[in-house]
């Protein structure tokens, strides 16, 4: 676990890319995670996180899918790895804990 | 091609993405980049689109340099210059003060020349708008006689005529007549009459060639048809949606025109733009107006203009040899006196109006000319602020100059970082010059009596601003770039030797320089506001207080005697009478005034007005010999009043009693009147004659009102004309009001002159205070110092402001001469002009050194007061 922590919008592209199945590349993950999280995110901040999350290899990729609305240019799908995988479910079980410790929401339970 | 579909602009972004974005990443990326602009064009427009577009390709860019295994080699130049660009960010946000300083002056200094630019362009453009320019002349005449030649536009109303049928090379000639009436100067107005819609229109003659020979656009009717017959008449669109409510329904249309005659519409032009001196709602046809006067048939009247157009690939030198002597065809001359035909460039006829020694020469070029120095005076003392204090400030960076060369830095980075902080700065100043001077266009319009705009769509507009940037950019970013880039490593480290603790020679040179120019800008400012008052306020020798005069027309002008006699007894008018000229603008003058004993080579132009008989009561002017003329005495209708430099012009002594005669008519001069202003103060006043016409028609009429009964003396004499004269509308002139328009180049340039010292005295004292906080910012340390050791605050503001003072004597020294002799050129022009009193350069250099010591003051004060422990307490 030492330098493979992610950041905040690193978590919320991985958390996109997992919803796509497949199908996400730039602009869907954009648009997944600007859905989801309801603020506008310019395109290219998109890429640098994906081709940063490959290079931690929490993601893999492979080219393919082009169209003419992209002027026949092929785009780059992204796939969570089973790393990518484990490292959200990490993530995740932190704050399941944390929040599990705040005591005024005991009451509750 | 799919290509096609994308706009040019985003071709330029794919290809600068091209080349600093490795090739193996580029087609995911531009494919996003074409899927999300498709997109965004279906939902929110084009604008939005393209625009998005790049910034998401620009951000990409960025973003990616940074992750070298995206990028080829030309990234790290992109590095680079995004760091230069943060850095210098980082720089002015530091030092604002001094950056928000530098900026004010750059703004202000750049507004202002942009406007004095568009100025000069609108200046320039005047009467150059027309699409076959060089083709068009002007022929002007030019009188030579012993002792002198004269030239002046005007020419026989018969010349465009004869000269188009003599001269095969002239393809169009039209006459054109700038006033009509020799009693009313100026716009001249005539009555118009579409069922009960009476109005005056201001508007002239033109011959048949007129729309052949310019281009103004025809919005009905072609430039063949535009004017064929004499009971043809062609007006604007304004005059068409006055009478007719459209261009298309007011073609061949009738119109009455002065209840005399009814006319028909063959053409309607476009409305006339302030960019043409040609100014007319209306043209007449030229042989209607011609053959209605035997004078304006004869060939001695000189009184229109003449246009001609040549024809194509023909010599304008050539045929203005052939043309030179034509009208000795006409007229008789002889050795002593002639006159000849030469001819102008029509676009050249606004600038260069005035003619000397029988040749176009100055004219309103000279204002071009003055103002076109001033904007770059302004321009070079913001420029030169700029240069001070970015290298002043500049100069504080020692330590990071250091840093950045033991980490590596070429001399070259380091250059391009000074550049790119300066371009920057100079950037966002023009951009705020440009919004501001959106603002202050209609100001400025009010001011200069122009209808400027600012011209958006014109490129070389826009390339000459981007020059300007780059060169404000680079110029004042060279300085430091070069002296900066090449201090030691160890110097810069331990700051020894600070560059800036004294300002350098040449930072000196230029601050003087810059005070010599605001100098000479204010004692320019004083020298046209005094002229312009004087001439406003000058004794004028006749009261134009309560004066108004009426042109004579239709019935007023045949029955003046009827008009007069009901008027004069009207409320709250105090004496109607008549004169040939308006009392401010008799500009008749003919050199053939004859008087006993008179040398036969004499040809002094005396000026020849007809009055009435209450004239010189009724201006008030001022008898010095003999007697008025009076009614009681028939005599009197051929006797002669004469001004006192016609007294003079005729050997001095006795002219009472003298017989003198003039166009056939002998009589005696029974009085002298002393001399008065019947012209613009640019002229002289010359020796004159009046004599009395009482059964003729012509003249306008003068009427003297009671002080403070303008309206009703106004409403008595709307009554009487109406009553008199129903066909034609009345109007009216204030001669005080004629007095505004004569001077109104002058007060134009009054302002403006003031306004432009005020800011270049303003930008100067913000450069100076801007060099002075840093050098006394930089000598903190010395003046703790001095202080510990004793010295006062006075030794100390001593020490800190000797410099300076002596800098601006330097620059008064060398301002003063300079504007000695330009304000005597310019003041050469008005025949009645000020003094250049030594007050003036006085009171120009006490109001510069004034304000540069408040300025100067306020900041060494400040730092003298400085407890010491507050700037040694580093060390």
């Amino acid at each position: 676990m030492k330098s493979k922590s992610i950041g905040e919008f690193e978590e919320l592209v991985l958390l996109a890319v997992c919803i796509l199945e497949g199908e996400g590349y730039g602009i869907s993950v954009k648009r997944e995670v600007e859905k989801h999280s309801g603020r506008s995110i310019l395109l290219g901040a998109v890429h640098i996180t994906l081709y940063r999350l490959q290079d931690k290899g929490l993601l893999q990729s492979e080219m393919g899918g082009n169209t003419e609305k992209r002027g026949d240019r092929r785009k780059r799908l992204f796939k969570v790895t089973e790393s990518g995988m484990r490292q959200l479910h990490a993530a995740q079980d932190v704050r399941q804990k944390m929040w599990q410790l705040i005591p005024q929401l005991k009451p509750s339970l | 091609m799919k290509n096609e579909r994308v706009p040019k602009i985003l071709i330029l972004a794919n290809w600068l993405a091209s080349k600093f974005i490795n090739e193996s990443f580029l087609e995911e990326f531009l494919g996003d980049l074409k899927e999300i602009y498709e997109e965004r064009l279906s939902s929110r427009g084009r604008f939005y689109a393209k625009w998005m577009y790049w910034v998401d390709a620009l951000h990409l860019l960025m973003g990616f340099t940074s992750f070298s295994r995206f990028t080829n080699s030309n990234t790290l130049t992109i590095f680079m210059l995004s760091n230069h660009l943060k850095i210098s960010w980082r720089n002015l946000r530091r030092n604002r003060g001094y950056s928000s300083l530098n900026l004010l002056g750059l703004i202000l200094g750049f507004t202002t020349s942009l406007l004095i630019y568009l100025w000069v362009e609108n200046e320039i453009a005047t009467d150059n708008q027309q699409s076959d320019s060089d083709r068009i002349f002007i022929i002007y005449s030019r009188e030579v006689y012993e002792g002198g030649t004269n030239a002046e536009r005007n020419t026989p109303a018969r010349l465009p005529e004869e000269i188009k049928k003599t001269f095969p090379e002239i393809e169009f000639a039209t006459g054109y007549a700038k006033s009509f009436r020799m009693s009313l100067k100026g716009v001249t107005q005539e009555t118009f009459q579409v069922n009960d819609n009476i109005l005056k229109m201001s508007g002239t003659r033109g011959s048949p060639d007129f729309f052949k020979v310019f281009d103004f656009k025809l919005i009905e009717g072609t430039a063949e048809s535009a004017l064929p017959d004499r009971h043809n008449i062609a007006i604007s669109r304004k005059m068409a949606d006055i009478f007719f409510g459209s261009a298309q329904e007011a073609i061949n249309q009738m119109i009455r025109y002065e209840n005399q005659s009814d006319l028909i519409i063959t053409a309607v032009f476009e409305d006339i733009g302030d960019e043409s001196t040609l100014k007319f709602d209306y043209l007449t046809h030229w042989d209607a107006w011609v053959d209605s006067d035997p004078i304006k048939q004869s060939w001695g009247h000189f009184g229109t203009e003449t246009y001609i157009k040549l024809k194509k690939n023909s010599d304008p030198w050539q045929t203005s040899q052939k043309i030179k002597d034509f009208l000795g065809n006409f007229m008789e001359f002889d050795d002593t006196h002639r006159f000849e035909l030469d001819m102008q460039k029509f676009g050249d006829g606004y600038l260069f109006g005035n003619y000397v020694n029988g040749r176009p020469a100055e004219g309103r070029i000279a204002y071009v000319r003055i103002f076109r120095g001033i904007g770059l005076f302004i321009l070079m003392i913001a420029i030169i602020n700029f240069i001070n204090i970015t290298t002043a400030t500049a100069s504080r960076r020692h330590k990071e100059i250091g840093i950045r060369k033991v980490i590596g830095a070429s001399r070259l980075s380091l250059k391009t970082q000074f550049v790119t902080e300066s371009t920057l700065l100079a950037l966002i100043g023009i951009s705020l010059s440009i919004g501001l001077v959106i603002l202050l266009l209609p100001v400025f319009n009010s001011i200069t009596h122009k209808s400027i705009v600012i011209p958006f769509s014109d490129g070389v507009f826009w390339l000459r601003i981007v020059a300007m940037t780059v060169v404000i950019g680079f110029v004042s970013g060279a300085y430091p770039a070069l002296v900066l880039s090449r201090i030691k490593l160890i110097s810069a480290l331990k700051s020894i030797g600070t560059i800036g603790s004294r300002p350098s020679i040449i930072r000196r040179g230029l601050v003087t320089f810059q005070f010599a120019l605001s100098i000479l800008l204010i004692v320019a400012a004083l020298v046209v506001s005094k002229q312009a008052y004087f001439a406003r306020n000058k004794q004028l020798g006749f009261d134009k207080k309560d004066l108004l005069y009426i042109p004579l027309e239709g019935e007023l002008l045949t029955n003046y005697s009827l008009f007069r006699s009901k008027a004069s007894i009207m409320p709250g008018i105090v004496m109607v009478d008549r004169s040939a000229q308006t009392p401010h603008d008799m500009g008749f003058s003919v050199p053939w005034f004859s008087w006993d004993g008179k040398d036969p080579n004499d040809h002094t132009l005396f000026t020849s007005s007809s009055v009435g008989f209450d004239f010189i009561s009724l201006m008030k002017l001022k008898i010095v010999e003999g007697r008025d003329f009076s009614r009681k005495r028939p005599a009197d209708l051929k006797n002669y009043i004469v001004n006192e430099a016609a007294v003079e012009a005729m050997g001095g002594d006795d002219a009472l009693g003298k017989t003198v005669s003039i166009f056939g008519k002998t009589g005696k001069i029974v009085g002298v009147i002393k001399d008065f202003h019947y012209n613009s103060l640019h002229l002289p006043i010359r020796p004159m004659a009046l004599d009395v016409k009482e059964d003729l028609n012509f003249g306008t009429a003068l009427v003297r009102i009671e002080e403070g009964k303008t309206k009703i003396a106004l409403n008595s004499l709307e009554t009487v004309c109406n009553e008199i004269n129903p066909g034609y509308a009345f109007s009216y002139t204030f001669v005080e009001d004629t007095y505004e328009d004569m001077y109104k180049v002058e007060s134009t340039m009054s302002t403006l002159t003031q306004y432009f010292a005020s800011l270049a005295i303003l930008i100067s004292c913000l450069g100076l205070f801007g060099l002075v906080a840093l050098a006394t910012e930089l000598r903190m340390k010395e003046i703790g110092i001095r202080k510990i050791l004793g010295a006062t605050i006075a030794n100390i503001f001593q020490l800190l402001s000797k410099e300076y003072v002596l800098l601006l004597v330097i620059s008064a020294a060398i301002a003063i001469p300079i504007a000695v002799h330009f304000m005597r050129q310019w003041l050469n022009q008005f025949a009645y002009r000020i003094e250049l009193d030594w007050w003036i350069f006085g009171l120009a250099c006490i109001l510069t050194i004034g304000i540069s010591f408040i300025v100067i003051g306020s900041r060494i004060l400040e730092s003298a007061l400085t407890n010491p422990i507050n700037s040694l307490r580093d060390d």
